[in-house]
């Protein structure tokens, strides 16, 4: 019923330091990537995610029609939004417009759904429904109401998260919406998104 | 279709299945500009963080409890060994060590004593309950259930919690969640050396393949010659193997493990004389675990588990009989298990949730073998019901009520509320009132020392008035006021105590940016006998506990330094003889943190009990001694390396 532990400890320990030797050998100490602020991350986000969304054809007015990103309700980025501003999306010029509510989107490719109230939420996702929008989200009534892209945060530290997102694929379909399978591979469902009490 | 598409293959990874056939066309590559970030780099990098507005994780000023959340982070920066370690920083809460198991006292409550080993305190792993039905609990310390290194996130929510998980869970429920396959992603190897000559060695693996499929799987092993005491050495080992391992496919989750551990037993526990090589404890503890989680159409959760769970408990016990000279008896106990657990949530009109949730659990193997008594063997069966529902009548106030509903094949059955009112007067401020009640049956084990008395359940009936303010942007306070009123306690053979405690916690929390992590709390608290108004056993008044985090060189280096002070406790014989004490304590440790010096690489090097501090714990009911030695300063270096 003893356990051998002491001799096969020592041993494990050994492995441990002799691979870790050796796999520093073989790799460089590179520095993470610079850091950003919230916003201008979650902007990241969109810019790199909708690169790699393909739209039907017929949604863009004429060849020089730029891509439109729009803001619905509050806006959280404020000049988080540079970061992007100026780089073209789908080779297309970036052009940000800000709504009020659903009723004011007309040209609009992707949209960040910035509010939070749930009746509002479903109301903007049910007028939405069957557009050709890519919509992105943070919020539990955005998840549930058939958003796209919902951003999620698995907090690391009691101040720091890392932001990871999740696609509804469906969602993405019936948008006619088609997402790479780069993008798709990375998405990561949010574990406590329906977690038990 | 556009010209662009073109097929991606099989989309390498991707389920086999429907899924499968969904159309993952790929698209061709966008030509991004120099300097921006790919995917994967902002997935792996932190970022300040935003508290999202509605989370389905309860924020824990919406809990209807006080709650601390403990995370990996913190286990790391402060170099907890054990579970045990990390639960000494929680406020309210303290640990006492017999040099065999960590005894939990909450709220100045702790009565230690291997019958009900910790067994007022529900543990989970994973949402699975770990207490088990021999003792009715599960030792905190090296004799835990998980590596401390897999845990992600411990969750200390005091207070009863019999309203949504029955038995045990009296004075409050520990959840510790598991680190992910998909978190771990690929082979990490740990290895740590510290004083008395303790290493220890794990093994981790984690996969993870498009959404579907999740893989964990580790072990460990464990080996501590311990410290000497006076002249003797090696009577204090301690020595485990554990393996934990989860493998998830959609929402199907298999998921066990399994841990022994050996110790070796230096003081003088059930007559033994102190540091007698053959008193030594072995205990084995392992479970399967099948787990269901669905959601269908947003609007209702299900959740499914059935599970099969095993404990072995072996004692080897020398004593002097008389006529015989010394013999050396063996203690065996076995327990087997196994259980079903549904869980239904609704939410409806997106704020209010209701869940509805059932339990039958069948212990059908409790077996005690003693070398004076007769064999005694027993089986007892239990199911559950709850009903609990969190409204919002207001947008400021919150309702969380809750009644479960046990019955027991060996008792009367027990009927368990709980009401929580949560109000936000404004942004930042949270009012909480709870009343709640929670039982815990008796023990397999203090049936058998109590035979042929029968025994009751213990209850507790508790009153908590809380307030969490936010202060400026970095810090959050806490003031809790508790009462609990305990009746039917189990002291030994009989339930004859009642008891009350009252108390005052105290905490506040400062987060600044670039990784400064302070935290501070005093609990003053007392507990008393009702009948004879002495204060219990191992019940300190003042608590105090202080950790610091800080960065010494951006987001790669940090320090931890942690404090905590435990007042005078009572010993188990010296509370009725108002003897001996075991005297306060101050106990300093000191962590230095590395990451990413080296892309993978995680080294740190600990320092416990840096003043050296000589202090000792109340021993238990079945010591000689009535206090037990702790150990002085020790250290620990340890090497993480994920591949």
């Amino acid at each position: 019923m003893r356990l051998r532990g002491s001799s096969t400890a020592g041993w494990l320990v050994g492995l441990a330091a002799g691979l870790g030797v050796g796999g520093l050998a073989l790799r460089s100490a590179d520095a993470p990537a610079a850091a950003y602020t919230a916003f201008q991350h979650r902007a990241w986000y969109i810019y790199l995610i909708s690169q790699y969304t393909q739209w039907p054809t017929n949604t863009f007015a004429d060849p020089s029609a730029p891509f439109v990103l729009g803001i619905l309700g509050k806006d959280p980025f404020g000049r988080d939004l540079d970061l992007i501003k100026d780089k073209p999306i789908k080779q297309r010029a970036l052009k940000v417009l800000r709504f009020k509510e659903a009723a004011d989107i007309t040209t609009c490719h992707a949209l960040y759904v910035a509010d939070s109230d749930p009746e509002r939420v479903r109301a903007i996702l049910t007028a939405l429904a069957g557009r050709p929008i890519l919509t992105f989200g943070e919020t539990a009534p955005f998840r549930r109401h058939q958003g796209i892209v919902t951003l999620w945060e698995q907090p690391e530290t009691r101040d720091k998260a890392y932001l990871y997102f999740d696609i509804n694929r469906a969602a993405a379909r019936q948008a006619g919406l088609r997402i790479s399978a780069y993008v798709l591979k990375l998405a990561r469902p949010d574990p406590h998104a329906a977690s038990p009490p | 279709m556009a010209p662009a598409l073109a097929l991606a293959g099989a989309a390498a990874g991707a389920p086999a299945g429907a899924a499968a056939q969904e159309a993952e066309v790929d698209i061709e590559p966008p030509v991004l500009p120099p300097g921006t970030p790919n995917i994967e780099d902002l997935m792996s990098t932190l970022v300040p963080m935003v508290t999202g507005p509605s989370r389905f994780e309860q924020p824990t000023t919406e809990a209807p409890s006080s709650v601390t959340v403990l995370t990996a982070d913190d286990i790391r920066k402060f170099g907890h060994r054990t579970l045990a370690d990390a639960l000494r920083t929680v406020p309210g809460l303290h640990v006492s060590y017999d040099r065999n198991y960590s005894f939990l006292g909450v709220r100045s409550f702790n009565r230690s004593d291997i019958n009900s080993l910790n067994g007022r305190v529900l543990m989970l792993v994973n949402g699975h309950r770990i207490n088990d039905n021999l003792s009715g609990g599960s030792d905190v310390g090296t004799a835990f259930f998980l590596d401390a290194d897999l845990i992600e996130r411990v969750e200390v929510v005091r207070g009863p919690g019999s309203v949504l998980y029955g038995n045990n869970a009296f004075f409050g429920v520990i959840n510790v969640v598991t680190r992910q396959g998909g978190e771990v992603r690929g082979p990490e190897l740990s290895g740590e050396y510290a004083r008395f000559d303790t290493f220890k060695g794990r093994v981790t693996y984690g996969y993870r393949c498009a959404r579907d499929v999740e893989l964990l799987l580790s072990g460990t092993l464990y080996d501590s010659e311990g410290p000497d005491h006076g002249s003797v050495h090696g009577l204090d080992d301690d020595r485990f193997g554990s393996c934990f391992g989860s493998v998830r496919f959609r929402g199907l989750t298999l998921e066990g493990g399994y841990l022994e551990r050996e110790k070796g037993n230096p003081t003088g526990q059930f007559d033994a004389m102190a540091n007698d090589p053959d008193l030594r404890t072995v205990d084995e503890r392992g479970y399967a675990a099948l787990k269901w989680a669905h959601s269908f159409t947003n609007v209702l959760d299900v959740e499914g588990r059935l599970h099969y769970d095993r404990k072995d408990l072996v004692i080897t016990v020398p004593q002097f009989v008389p006529p015989q000279g010394r013999t050396v008896h063996r203690l065996v106990g076995v327990g087997e298990w196994w259980g079903t657990e549904w869980l239904l949530k609704t939410t409806l009109a997106d704020r209010h949730t209701l869940t509805l949730g059932a339990e039958y659990r069948d212990d059908f193997r409790q077996r005690l073998e003693r070398p004076l008594g007769p064999l005694k063997g027993g089986n007892r069966d239990t199911w559950g019901v709850f009903l609990q529902g969190d409204l919002v009548p207001l947008s400021k106030v919150r309702l969380n009520a809750g009644l479960r509903y046990d019955a027991y094949s060996h008792y009367d059955p027990t009927l368990n509320p709980r009401v929580a009112l949560l109000y936000d007067p404004w942004i930042g401020t949270t009012f909480k009132a709870i009343y709640g009640t929670a039982y815990r049956t008796p023990s397999f084990l203090e049936e058998n020392v109590a035979f042929p008395n029968p025994l009751v359940p213990e209850t507790i009936a508790t009153c908590e008035l809380i307030w969490e303010q936010r202060l400026g942007r970095h810090l959050r306070s806490s003031l809790a006021g508790f009462f609990n009123r305990m009746d039917d306690l189990i002291t030994f053979d009989r339930n004859v105590d009642t008891a009350e405690a009252r108390g005052i916690e105290m905490g506040l929390e400062g987060l600044w940016t670039g990784g400064w992590h302070g935290r501070l709390s005093y609990t003053l608290q007392e507990v008393e006998d009702r009948a004879t108004n002495d204060p219990l056993p191992d019940a300190p008044n003042h608590l105090v506990k202080a950790s610091l985090s800080l960065p010494l060189c951006r987001n790669k280096i940090f320090a931890g330094l942690d404090y905590q002070f435990t007042s005078t406790r009572r010993t188990v014989r010296g509370a009725s003889l108002r003897g001996a004490d075991a005297e306060s304590y101050s106990i300093l440790n000191l962590t230095v943190f590395s990451r990413e010096l080296v892309k993978g690489l995680e080294v740190s090097a600990s320092l416990y009990n840096l003043l050296d501090t000589r202090y000792d714990d109340p021993a238990t009911p079945q010591h000689n001694e009535e206090i037990i030695g702790q150990d002085g300063f020790s250290f620990r270096i340890k090497a993480q390396y994920r591949f």
